[in-house]
């Protein structure tokens, strides 16, 4: 993996409940550049603030201090998906792109002074490649790492108790909540398992090689496994079925987009690696 | 359709390998994350299916060819014609000398003379020509006997021989007792598919002496040879076989042999010929007796069939690969 320090940017919707300085709109009053309102100097004894201008048009004639919000920082937290389909990859494993947007989220929190969580699941909730909650720079290799040299620990589907255990690890504490997956899992139950996000920005980041989303060209006769199942398929690749494969794969990602539309956020979908430029302007059109 | 029967029955207990490729194998599908991706195609599965009974075909094919499959042997009733004859012609000297005759009278027309070798060649080659599926074995004798050919079909070959008989000129001794022993010795060890002669072709006889007579006996009696002596009359002072009589003293050489002949105990028959004509009617007479048909058992050998068996597997191997080459080996 490049040890390149790519970033990007995330910001959040709403402002940070945090009390922590950092770089996100927060509702904490403190030295910030917002301004919020005036206070009388005896609710705020805080005189470098003095607004003198408001202070002499006060209609009560009460020396006004500034009231600005404070930046704060916030909680970031990756979800991520380490089953035996994360390993498929045709160039590289699926992991490995999520290892590197590991290694960019880990960059960018610790330049924005947030502090990052790692929690992993498959068919269980991975406790051995957990992390909790804590700021630095330098977490970023070692989460990337730490995914990506893992092993599933059966060849089965991820669990979605095991993602629900790991939401609920860290629902009510993390801001943000990145599920890093491909999404190979039933999404029927998705939208109860996110409940307990519900005062975080929840970020679905779509991880699917180009070897499963475009149909192979040239030879014909394809058979396949469901990995780690039982279900096979042949398929005699005729335009037509190529095609169909095509649409499937849409219609997949129309699902999961249908999943968390409840939650208005788009699934941020990467199919040729992870592009951090991409991701930033997610965050932009996200309309934060 | 005939039973079929195996050489290696026991090689057959491999069958069952056969439904090895039926059997669900994962081990040659490439694993996918996500399966609900691929649309169900029913042209795919159905090569699949081909693919899997071509392979299982191929193991069954390899297998019964192991095991060596054969048509039972059978042994057929034929019935044939044509005599194996083995020809004894005199080559001796007396043969180049021609058959003398009474003095002609003057309103006789002037008979072609011919050496008596002459004349029994033409009569021989005259039945080479008549029966060409009659097998000949061609010996000519005087002193020793000279095997010129053995037994053969091949016309032109014995016809050369028979040719060759006329060149030059024989010694004088002849020795008859060796010479039928070779005659008869050409039967041994070959198989019984017809009928059996000697024909012996000489102008004169011999004594021969208790050993050989017993000899020949037995020869004679073992492979069932008929025998048949043209007797090539040198004139008119040879003695004729129809008056023999039992008086020893009027016994010549001749008439001994014939005696001899007579009580072998095989088919004999005995032929006078001064001329072609009467050399050409008993070579007929002979022609017409050895022309018998013949019943005899032949053994049909079984027929093997795995050549048959692994040519097909072959072409299944040749499908298989065809399918092979069509077929993702990977997803990268």
């Amino acid at each position: 993996m490049q040890a390149t320090d790519t970033e990007f940017v995330y910001r959040l919707p709403r402002n940070a409940g945090n009390n922590r300085p950092g770089s996100h709109r927060s509702n904490s009053r403190g030295a910030g550049m917002n301004f919020v309102s005036h206070a009388k100097l005896l609710d705020q004894p805080d005189p470098r603030r003095l607004d003198l201008r408001a202070s002499i048009s006060s209609i009560q004639k009460d020396w006004l201090v500034r009231v600005n919000q404070q930046r704060a920082s916030i909680t970031v937290s990756a979800i991520i998906d380490v089953s035996a389909s994360m390993h498929f990859g045709a160039q590289h494993k699926k992991l490995h792109v999520a290892a590197q947007f590991l290694q960019a989220l880990g960059f960018s929190a610790g330049g924005l002074g947030d502090t990052v969580s790692l929690q992993a699941f498959d068919t269980i909730q991975r406790e051995d490649l957990t992390m909790p909650a804590r700021p630095g720079r330098g977490l970023g290799q070692t989460m990337a790492s730490l995914i990506q040299d893992s092993i599933p620990s059966s060849p089965g589907h991820a669990s979605m108790e095991a993602l629900s255990r790991c939401i609920e690890s860290v629902a009510a504490r993390a801001d943000l909540v990145f599920i890093v997956s491909d999404f190979h899992w039933p999404l029927d139950t998705l939208e109860q398992l996110l409940d307990p996000l519900a005062g975080s920005m929840v970020v679905p980041l779509v991880i699917w090689d180009n070897a499963e989303v475009r149909p192979p060209q040239g030879k014909h006769l394809l058979s396949a496994v469901q990995l780690g199942g039982r279900r096979t398929r042949q398929l005699w690749l005729t335009p037509a079925i190529r095609k169909q494969w095509i649409s499937n794969v849409e219609s997949r990602r129309n699902a999961i987009a249908a999943a968390f539309a409840g939650r208005d956020v788009k699934p941020f979908l990467m199919t040729d690696g992870f592009d951090p430029e991409a991701l930033s302007r997610y965050f932009m059109e996200a309309g934060v | 359709m005939p039973g079929i029967e195996f050489q290696q029955p026991l090689l057959l207990l491999l069958l069952p390998l056969a439904l090895l490729p039926l059997l669900p194998n994962r081990a040659d599908a490439l694993p996918f994350p996500w399966i609900e991706w691929l649309p169900a195609d029913i042209t795919g599965q159905r090569l699949h299916r081909l693919w899997q009974w071509l392979a299982a075909l191929t193991i069954a094919l390899l297998v019964a060819a192991l095991a060596g499959p054969m048509s039972p042997e059978n042994v057929i009733e034929r019935i044939g014609r044509g005599a194996e004859i083995s020809i004894l012609l005199d080559r001796s000297a007396s043969m180049d000398s021609e058959i003398r005759r009474a003095i002609q009278k003057d309103y006789q027309l002037t008979e072609v003379t011919q050496t008596k070798n002459g004349i029994a060649r033409e009569a021989l080659t005259w039945l080479l020509a008549q029966r060409p599926e009659n097998r000949y074995a061609l010996t000519l004798f005087n002193v020793v006997p000279m095997r010129i050919a053995e037994f053969t079909d091949d016309s032109a070959f014995l016809q050369a021989g028979l040719d060759a008989s006329g060149i030059g000129r024989g010694p004088k001794e002849t020795n008859m007792g060796r010479a039928l022993l070779s005659a008869i010795n050409a039967f041994n060890q070959r198989p019984y598919t017809g009928s059996r002669a000697v024909l012996l072709v000489s102008d004169g006889g011999a004594k021969l002496d208790e050993k050989t007579r017993q000899q020949i006996q037995e020869g004679m009696q073992r492979n069932k040879i008929s025998l048949y002596f043209i007797y090539v009359q040198s004139g008119i002072n040879t003695p004729d076989f129809e008056l023999v009589g039992t008086d020893a003293k009027t016994r010549s050489e001749e008439i001994e042999l014939h005696l001899f002949f007579q009580k072998i105990g095989v088919k004999y028959q005995v032929f006078q010929a001064d001329d072609l004509a009467s050399m050409s009617d008993a070579v007929a007479i002979i022609d017409g007796q050895e022309n018998l048909p013949l019943t005899y058992f032949e053994r049909i050998p079984g027929v093997d069939y795995s050549r048959f068996l692994l040519i097909c597997a072959l072409l299944s191997c040749a499908a298989l690969t065809l399918m092979a080459v069509l077929r993702l080996e990977s997803l990268k």
